[in-house]
């Protein structure tokens, strides 16, 4: 069989025709399911920043508290601002630089690729925009407070200070180690396939 | 989110009339029943998603293509989205009559079938165009759908068409 007959039999399938379909109650669903997906976004989005600028609330109360030797905390306070707009940012660029569904086929797939590289980038290096600013505030504060107490007290205790130090860094390694998994496991898997899509597309 | 009824009625009527480019891609990229519901759910759910940023620059039918394809070709990536299933109240079982024989029917489902088979075993881009070409786009639409150039759309659609054929040589073979 050649081409004009293949087209042939491709043209004679049994397709649905005619609307037989309630258009209305389809559309209420899928508003439905927008609305909660915006939610879902909005919450997460919320949840994020509101953590930022809670502990960035804490730290200041503590620092606020303490007077004038409590400044170091102000280091603190702006390193957790700061890792909240990075946060803030990024999703702001992200959403903007979406493309939309009825972008062309290599338009979208070379824009999924961007965005996707980017996402990589990002994850790749939290240990140096996320968990070390955090990190380094927890350790101001830490330090700081620990300097206004008293000599004896538990806080004092070299274990005790290795421990907390040892507590946060093993917190941060832990949150290293699920990103670096995400980016091994889903992303570069992700990156291969659309990449290879991208050469499909691309290959004369 | 207020209900558009302008919306509401180019949906309708993009279902109405286009409805075959859903159930054609979903066949050919689906390989299961569940994935099959799953993929039209997606494809119909972008579609929505779609209606405010068309202009009417495009044809419908080349936008119903870019948005189905885009959906289709990202669909299996996006592991997150499956699972996300939303159940519909509407019915979308209705198909056509065709006046033919039984017998007549099911010879012709079964070379449609050994079709649709070949086209599931090529490389998904190839897919796409070998769709787009069956469906009669011309070499111009084809580009509008997929951002080449017409030039690069006849290369890789002579390429894909081979590939097609090679799958379907073993069919040819049977029918001799």
């Amino acid at each position: 069989m050649n081409w004009n007959e293949w087209e042939f039999v491709w043209k004679r399938q049994d397709l649905p025709v005619g609307e037989g379909a309630d258009v209305a109650k389809l559309m209420a669903t899928f508003e439905a399911a927008h609305r909660r997906m915006a939610r879902v976004l909005l919450v997460r989005d919320l949840t994020e920043a509101s953590a930022g600028v809670l502990v960035s609330g804490v730290f200041a109360f503590t620092g606020w508290h303490m007077g004038r030797a409590g400044w170091p905390i102000a280091i603190a306070v702006a390193l957790c601002l700061g890792v909240t707009g990075v946060f803030l940012r990024e999703r702001v660029k992200a959403r903007r630089a979406r493309t939309g569904p009825g972008a062309a086929l290599l338009e979208k797939v070379e824009a999924d690729l961007a965005e996707l590289r980017h996402q990589r980038s990002l994850l790749a290096n939290v240990a140096w925009w996320y968990l070390a600013p955090l990190f380094l505030a927890c350790m101001i504060v830490m330090a700081t407070v620990t300097a206004r107490t008293p000599h004896g007290s538990l806080q004092r205790a070299p274990l005790f200070e290795a421990g907390m130090i040892l507590f946060f860094l093993a917190l941060y390694v832990g949150v290293w180690v699920i990103n670096r998994r995400a980016v091994t496991k889903q992303l570069d898997p992700r990156l291969a396939e659309l990449d290879k899509l991208r050469r499909e597309i691309l290959s004369p | 989110m207020n209900a558009d009824p302008d919306r509401e009625a180019r949906f309708g009527a993009w279902l109405g009339a286009h409805r075959g480019i859903l159930v054609k891609i979903t066949r050919s990229f689906a390989r299961s029943a569940a994935d099959t519901a799953d993929l039209e759910q997606e494809m119909m759910l972008q579609l929505w998603t779609s209606l405010p940023s068309f202009s009417g620059q495009a044809k419908d039918s080349t936008w119903i293509y870019r948005v189905c394809l885009n959906t289709a070709l990202m669909w299996h990536r996006g592991g997150e989205r499956r699972g996300r299933r939303i159940e519909f109240g509407a019915d979308f079982s209705g198909v056509a009559s065709s006046g033919r024989s039984p017998a007549d029917d099911a010879a012709k489902d079964d070379l449609l079938e050994k079709l649709y088979a070949a086209i599931r075993a090529i490389p998904e881009f190839d897919r796409a165009l070998i769709l787009l070409a069956l469906d009669g786009l011309s070499y111009r639409e084809i580009a509008e759908v997929t951002g080449l150039s017409e030039n690069h759309v006849g290369v890789a659609l002579t390429r894909a068409r081979a590939k097609l054929a090679e799958r379907l040589e073993g069919v040819r073979n049977e029918l001799e």
